[in-house]
């Protein structure tokens, strides 16, 4: 990489970067300011000020709302979102963001994983076997127009019944996550990822986008193309398709992540959805800005890391800032 | 003088419109059941017509549910309740889209920089989160629950609105607007949003909809105090009140608000997807 390509890459990378940290300022600000205004006028309402777990909460913060948001922020950067104010009174609210967080995410890369895989097999099975590849492709759009909490409900009716009469035929052991869906581990959680991948759309679009792609980079012209610049074709197709699939894929995040949330309630299993549906329920604002800025957080990297695949693969991009 | 043919619309069925029409045979259900409800042909939602779990009957189409209300009413009334919310959050994202969608398209580089970030920011939170947040201040009120549903939509709307002006600014047409004096706003609405881009506007309505719907009906069935709340219907808590009888053999009043949920949902997106391939397919 010569010094030049090098500097135009710093340039755009430390631009991208700071756009996106105005973006979540605002979005945070946005976010601060409507729990801020929301009527109602309980104590600390934000939790800035940490009291002892299962105590009484501190009163409220007098101070301005720009300075109250810049000691949020402050806190923020530190990792200290306050104390929760109903879902558990008084504990701090990172406490309860980190493991949730872990579960959470790894759920929802599960289930991204899965649909991206899915819908790169019904996209590329669509050129060797056009009719299976259609048939497919109609049950998915199908399943897919299922919302994720009927999936949910779906797979208790009938899942569980099913595997307690084959237990009591004697033809299979009790499995270790029976009843469905006591525990979020082994099988039962593969089938949370399942159903989060397949609901809500999310599989039928990225099919729709999959397959649309595909046939772009199929079309003619980009066959001439690369034979005529004696480029390999698999390069060429691989610059033309992922650019724009990772920028769908990023502006997917955000429903997926919607998706957990409905998913996680419905199952009652512990992770930010689950946080931010009993946050909602009980009115815990703190916890709920949390859960909100964080989600925001990765919806902004998601955005960022497929701006850098498109960088990386178009040059043009790199210079329009 | 050279003459620019007049583009036809391909005659016959094609794949797009085919989709429109089963979306739109899928979306009949749920109108003429509003319709009925609200011209006052459905009995009272919450009265209790007959015993529990009764199975269908002249008196009850689609049988009662565990507290004995009838199944078809509920669903009707349902569909009624829903209609105004919904619009309303149609016309939050057409609106405040559009004026993004427009600053997006038009301004100078700061105003057109200031909307994108402001897009961004709102398209930044994980849409259901931002509703949780709304369904939690205001307690519930479903007016407003979709107004910000409205609002999470308004980026995509905007995309849309920005991508028309930005393919049709340079034509020849617009060009000879500008310079007869028809003013910004005019070509704007009329001849760029209304004349160009409508099917990919109401592709877009389609979308924010069957999202309305989604999010209601997750909403009550997950229940918590953030959806619709008993005795008042919506498909979602009628789920969540038949789950337990359907254990016990009553599958109808769990079936029936399934169904009309998954049947309303797929005629949305038939007809957003209809809509779209439409718009690629004109000749």
């Amino acid at each position: 990489m010569s010094r030049g390509v090098r500097w135009q890459w710093l340039g755009w990378a430390v631009g991208q970067a700071g756009a996106a940290a105005v973006v979540l300022l605002g979005t945070s600000l946005v976010l601060f300011l409507v729990v801020e205004a929301a009527p109602g006028r309980g104590p600390d309402r934000l939790g800035t000020v940490t009291a002892a777990a299962g105590g009484p909460v501190a009163p409220r913060d007098r101070a301005g709302w720009a300075v109250r948001y810049g000691r949020w922020v402050a806190g923020a950067v530190r990792g200290e979102f306050g104390s929760s104010t109903a879902v558990q009174r008084g504990r701090p609210v990172a406490e309860l963001l980190g493991s949730a967080a872990r579960r959470s995410l790894s759920l929802s890369a599960a289930a991204f994983g899965l649909a991206v895989f899915a819908a790169a097999v019904v996209a590329a099975g669509r050129r060797v076997l056009p009719g299976a590849a259609g048939v497919a492709a109609w049950g998915v759009h199908l399943a897919s127009a299922l919302p994720v909490f009927l999936l949910v409900y779906g797979a208790v009716v009938w899942l569980n019944p099913a595997v307690a009469r084959g237990a009591a035929s004697g033809w299979w052991d009790a499995p270790g996550w029976f009843p469905f869906p006591s525990r979020p581990e082994g099988a039962a959680w593969w089938l949370g990822a399942g159903l989060l991948a397949v609901g809500d759309g999310f599989l039928a679009d990225l099919c729709d986008r999959f397959s649309a792609q595909t046939d772009a980079v199929g079309a003619a012209g980009y066959r001439v193309g690369a034979r005529l610049l004696r480029l390999p074709r698999l390069a060429v197709a691989v610059r033309a398709t992922v650019p724009g699939v990772a920028d769908h894929l990023a502006g997917r995040v955000t429903f997926l992540l919607g998706s957990l949330v409905v998913l996680e309630s419905a199952l009652g299993w512990p992770g930010l959805g689950y946080l931010a549906w009993r946050a909602a329920a009980e009115r815990d604002l703190p916890v709920l800005l949390a859960v909100a800025v964080l989600l925001a957080v990765v919806v902004r990297t998601a955005a960022v890391a497929a701006g850098l695949v498109r960088a990386a693969l178009d040059p043009r991009y790199r210079g329009s800032g | 003088m050279k003459l620019t043919a007049y583009r036809h619309p391909r005659p016959g069925w094609t794949r797009p419109r085919a989709a429109v029409a089963v979306g739109l045979a899928c979306l009949a259900p749920a109108a003429a059941g509003a319709v009925l409800a609200v011209a006052g042909w459905l009995p009272d939602p919450a009265a209790f017509a007959g015993p529990g779990n009764a199975p269908p009957s002249p008196a009850h189409w689609l049988g009662t549910d565990v507290l004995g209300r009838d199944v078809a009413s509920r669903l009707g009334w349902a569909a009624a309740r829903f209609a105004g919310p919904a619009s309303l959050a149609v016309v939050v994202a057409l609106a405040v889209g559009g004026v993004l969608g427009v600053a997006e398209g038009l301004a100078g580089p700061v105003g057109r920089r200031a909307g994108r970030w402001t897009a961004q920011a709102l398209d930044g939170v994980p849409k259901l989160v931002l509703v949780l947040l709304a369904a939690s201040i205001t307690r519930s009120d479903l007016g407003w629950t979709m107004a910000v549903v409205g609002l999470t939509f308004a980026p995509q709307v905007a995309g849309a609105v920005r991508a028309s002006i930005e393919r049709l600014r340079a034509r020849a047409f617009i060009e000879a607007e500008r310079c007869l004096g028809v003013g910004a706003t005019r070509i704007v609405l009329l001849h760029i949003l209304w004349g160009h881009s409508r099917r990919a506007l109401v592709s877009q309505v389609t979308g924010v909809l069957a999202y309305a719907v989604l999010v209601e009906s997750s909403l009550s069935y997950l229940g918590g105090a953030l959806g619709v709340q008993e005795p008042s219907a919506s498909w979602g808590n009628m789920l969540a009140l038949a789950r337990d009888g359907l254990f016990h053999g009553a599958w109808l009043p769990a079936a029936a608000p399934a169904a009309a949920i998954c049947v309303t949902l797929l005629g949305f997106r038939l007809v957003g997807a209809g809509l779209l391939g439409a718009l690629e397919d004109r000749p």
